[in-house]
């Protein structure tokens, strides 16, 4: 066999490189990210940290539904009943167990996991089969919620749940932006592995993947479970932030939306799309808020709609080919 | 129990009537679409504000269905002619978004409230079958359900125009090949799946409260329909929609408050075993 | 040119192997074996069934009927992503590289993924490296599929097997496009390959090609097995004159 031992290993280190290269780009981008949200808190408001901390939760439920919308290429339509699991979750450990906030964020993370499971069977079908199934999920789970009486509230009349103060803003603002680092450098960690490398492969062409050795409903079930944990999290951490919480403020449609559009709007399948993008949309969220608020859906339809028309790479993909034009 | 089976068949047609256009989309167009409940539930409020203004009501129904079907050509040619070639799950995304714009300005237009329209047959309220009072009503949308969906199916086996739309649904490549105008076709097809479903909407103004807002649940409820019948079969989508409709009847008769999870319940079931339907003509294919 | 008679089981034992698609019977009570080390031909007009054939043993699509075993174990309807464990990689004939990514990251997907054992980074890696320098592509790792020549994209195919450490490589229609010098050089990378012990299913329309590499041939037409055994025999029946080989055959010569 003529193999060259010597040419073949002095390819490797460089090109290693050139796949580490990119891991660390994002990184970069995401601890500076992190930095300057760090001191937002001694240049604006109270009002601003709220709007800020919004940001953040959107932009992690983002960066999730992006592993497996973006990158897997299954859009669920029914991420947002992950984040109400967390939220319900959190309130049930919290005022019905009376356990500490630390045991109710994990605990939102896991049951939201755990119910990410239901889901497995699907990956074996068409997309769509699975797109449907989300939608049909989270309205369901929704129902689920309103009647049944363990997870309607605490006291018989009760439509949701009341928590008890848990910390200042400040408190909070910090917390969330650090499950946001979190969780944006696990997805860092994961496309950087073999599950990225297996999901990326899966979505361009998922036979010749397979036949390469890759097992399609195991790399599919992991990023589904994992992108459903992050948003179970988030929601059992926002929870005792929104005081109140109810079917109507953390299992409506808009969380799904959100998630869908920062992906779309950012750059679906990059990591550091949903940055931008829920920065970007927060911006102009608050402008349509103030001026527009009855069209916020409106608004997010027309959107979606029009990035995928005419700009499907969204931001990412605008600002690559702006920086290569550059050169 | 019997008089749950047997409602539940007679709403089984208009059921199978709103599920036709989205099997038929699936097959020709191979795409899922999102959007398909905003045609039903614009039927019902175009209907609603055309009878509530003093139309007759065989009327505004047919002019709904004129105008759910000029809708479904402008989705058509505005927003999933552009992305036919993306990644079939991108098309997904756009008809989620054309289903939020058009529900919103749905909403805009004729309100949120649920709309309900009590109709009778003038002079024959109520029918005796055996020993259960059915409202004439329920027959008539029975019947009409089963007429148009007879209608669509002569349609596409005996005109040439149908036998265009099978042949994009069997191979769209071939289709090409044989000079068939394939993109008018796809809209054409949409047409139809518009029209058709504002129909359905508008019967089932008649049976339930309808609001714009609602469209999602019934894009689930058409999808059930054809799961259930199996992909890309009209026979299959008529015995989904009867079998859909006894379980529907039943899920809000038994528990009313949580029957949506029921049926999604049936949906998760339905899929894990078999689902190819219990008609299915398509393989099991990944992606 | 007989063989001596082998008592351990073919490596690849495709035993009445049929299958239907609806209404159509693509491959009907086909069986070939396949041994350890040999290169096997297997040639047919368009449509014959040969990529059903190639589907079937690989994992993309289930028999209809009949046994498929390698080294004894059956692996008829099996997952392809445990197909590929087993020893069994295979090119596909159009358009299977992964789009988007270099040519180096299309190899390690195969790396990383299939080859029993050592898949960790730095392993996966060197197997990758030494992958592409088989197949002459150490110059273009780097770069985009997209950018890449025909001839260096069917050697990237062929590549992306060999990273998986196969028993058996099946290539379909590797020499297809290419001209005659890039036609060779894919078969001395097919002959150095086998060369290390790796068995060769060679689907191929360029009957030089076959001739210049294989050991043994089998026709196959409209679904079924016309004939078998070494190119001189195959080329002397009939049958497969009258079908297919015929004035090809007495161009080649």
């Amino acid at each position: 066999m003529t193999v060259q031992p010597a040419r073949s290993r002095a390819m490797v280190p460089a090109l290693h490189g050139a796949a580490g290269h990119e891991t660390g780009r994002r990184i970069v981008v995401i601890l500076a990210f992190l930095a300057i949200a760090a001191v937002m808190p001694f240049m604006v408001d109270a009002y601003w940290q709220r709007v800020l901390i919004f940001t953040f939760v959107n932009i992690a439920l983002a960066s999730s539904w992006n592993i497996i919308g973006g990158v897997a290429g299954y859009p669920s339509f029914g991420h947002g009943a992950f984040f109400g699991i967390g939220a319900y979750t959190s309130a049930m450990l919290i005022i019905r167990a009376d356990l500490p906030f630390v045991v109710a964020i994990v605990g939102g993370g896991v049951v939201a996991g755990l119910f990410s499971l239901l889901f497995i069977p699907l990956f074996r079908q068409r997309g769509f089969y699975f797109a449907l199934s989300t939608l049909a999920a989270q309205m369901a789970v929704e129902t689920i919620v309103r009647t049944w009486s363990f997870t309607r509230g605490i006291e018989q009349w009760d439509m949701g749940w009341n928590f008890p103060d848990l910390g200042s803003l400040t408190f909070f603002y910090y917390l969330m932006l650090g499950l946001l680092g979190l969780c944006l450098l696990s997805v860092v960690a994961l496309m950087a592995s073999r599950v990225g490398y297996a999901l990326k492969a899966l979505h361009k062409d998922e036979i010749v993947a397979a036949s390469v050795g890759v097992p399609a409903t195991h790399y599919k079930s992991v990023a589904f479970v994992f992108s459903a944990i992050w948003p179970g999290v988030m929601g059992a951490a926002y929870g005792p932030f929104l005081v109140y919480i109810s079917p109507d403020n953390v299992f409506s449609m808009s969380m799904t939306l959100n998630m869908i559009l920062i992906s779309i709007f950012g750059g679906i399948g990059t990591v550091t799309g949903p940055i931008l993008g829920g920065l970007v949309l927060s911006a102009i969220d608050q402008i349509a808020w103030s001026n527009f608020l009855e069209y916020h859906h409106l608004i997010y339809g027309i959107m979606i709609v029009t990035i995928i028309s005419f700009w499907p790479g969204g931001l990412v993909s605008l600002i690559e080919k702006a920086w290569s034009k550059r050169k | 129990m019997l008089d749950i089976f047997f409602f539940g068949f007679l709403r089984g047609a208009v059921f199978a009537l709103a599920a036709f256009g989205f099997s038929l989309v699936l097959g020709v167009l191979g795409i899922v679409n999102l959007a398909h409940g905003v045609f039903i539930v614009l039927g019902a409020s175009v209907t609603y504000a055309l009878y509530s203004a003093g139309t007759p009501i065989v009327l505004a129904a047919l002019a709904a269905a004129a105008t759910t079907g000029l809708l479904g050509m402008l989705i058509q040619r505005l927003f999933i002619d552009r992305v036919f070639n993306m990644h079939p799950l991108m098309v997904l995304v756009q008809t989620f978004g054309v289903a939020i714009i058009v529900s919103e300005l749905a909403n805009k237009a004729f309100g949120t409230s649920e709309r309900l329209l009590r109709l009778d047959v003038p002079g024959l309220p109520y029918v005796e079958i055996g020993s259960v009072f059915v409202p004439t009503y329920e027959i008539v949308v029975f019947v009409v359900s089963l007429v148009s969906a007879g209608l669509l199916v002569a349609v596409l086996n005996y005109t040439s125009f149908g036998r265009a739309v099978r042949a994009c649904r069997d191979s769209r490549q071939s289709a090409e090949l044989v000079g068939i105008n394939v993109p008018r076709v796809f809209l054409l097809t949409m047409g139809i799946c518009g029209a058709w479903a504002g129909l359905a909407g508008a019967l089932i103004l008649g049976l339930r409260p309808t609001a714009p807002h609602m469209h999602f649940m019934w894009t689930i409820e058409a999808f059930l329909v054809v799961i259930i019948g199996g992909l890309g079969s009209m026979g299959g989508a008529l015995v989904g929609g009867f079998l859909y409709g006894v379980l529907n009847f039943a899920a809000y008769y038994y528990w009313p408050s949580t029957a949506p999870a029921v049926i999604f319940g049936a949906l998760i079931v339905m899929l894990m075993l078999r689902p190819a339907g219990l008609f299915g003509l398509g393989t099991v294919v990944r992606k | 040119m007989e063989q001596a008679q082998v008592t351990a089981p073919p490596l690849l034992d495709v035993v009445s192997v049929t299958k239907r698609f609806g209404g159509v019977t693509a491959i009907s009570d086909v069986s070939l074996t396949l041994s350890e080390g040999e290169v096997l031909g297997l040639i047919g007009p368009n449509g014959a069934g040969k990529s059903t054939l190639f589907n079937l043993i690989s994992g993309v699509q289930e028999p209809t009927s009949g046994a498929i075993r390698l080294a004894g174990q059956s692996i008829g309807g099996r997952r392809p992503d445990l197909i590929c464990r087993a020893g069994i990689a295979r090119t596909f004939q159009s358009a299977s590289l992964l789009p988007g990514m270099t040519c180096w990251e299309n190899v390690h997907v195969a790396s990383l993924f299939c080859p029993v054992g050592k898949t960790g980074g730095i392993a996966a890696a060197e197997r990758t490296a030494q992958a592409l320098a088989i197949c002459g592509l150490a110059a273009v790792a780097h770069r985009d599929v997209a950018e890449i020549t025909t001839g260096e994209a069917k050697r990237l195919e062929i590549a992306r097997a060999l990273a998986t450490r196969p028993r058996i490589l099946m290539t379909d229609e590797a020499v297809a496009g290419l001209n005659p010098a890039e036609t060779d050089q894919v078969l001395d990378i097919l002959r150095a390959v086998n060369a290390t012990g790796v068995a060769i299913i060679f689907v191929e329309h360029d009957v030089r090609a076959v001739l210049a590499l294989v050991q043994r041939l089998v026709v196959i037409a409209r679904g079924s097995v016309l004939a078998e055994g070494s190119p001189r025999d195959v080329a002397r029946s009939p049958a497969v004159i009258e079908a297919y080989l015929g004035s090809r055959y007495a161009h080649a010569h």
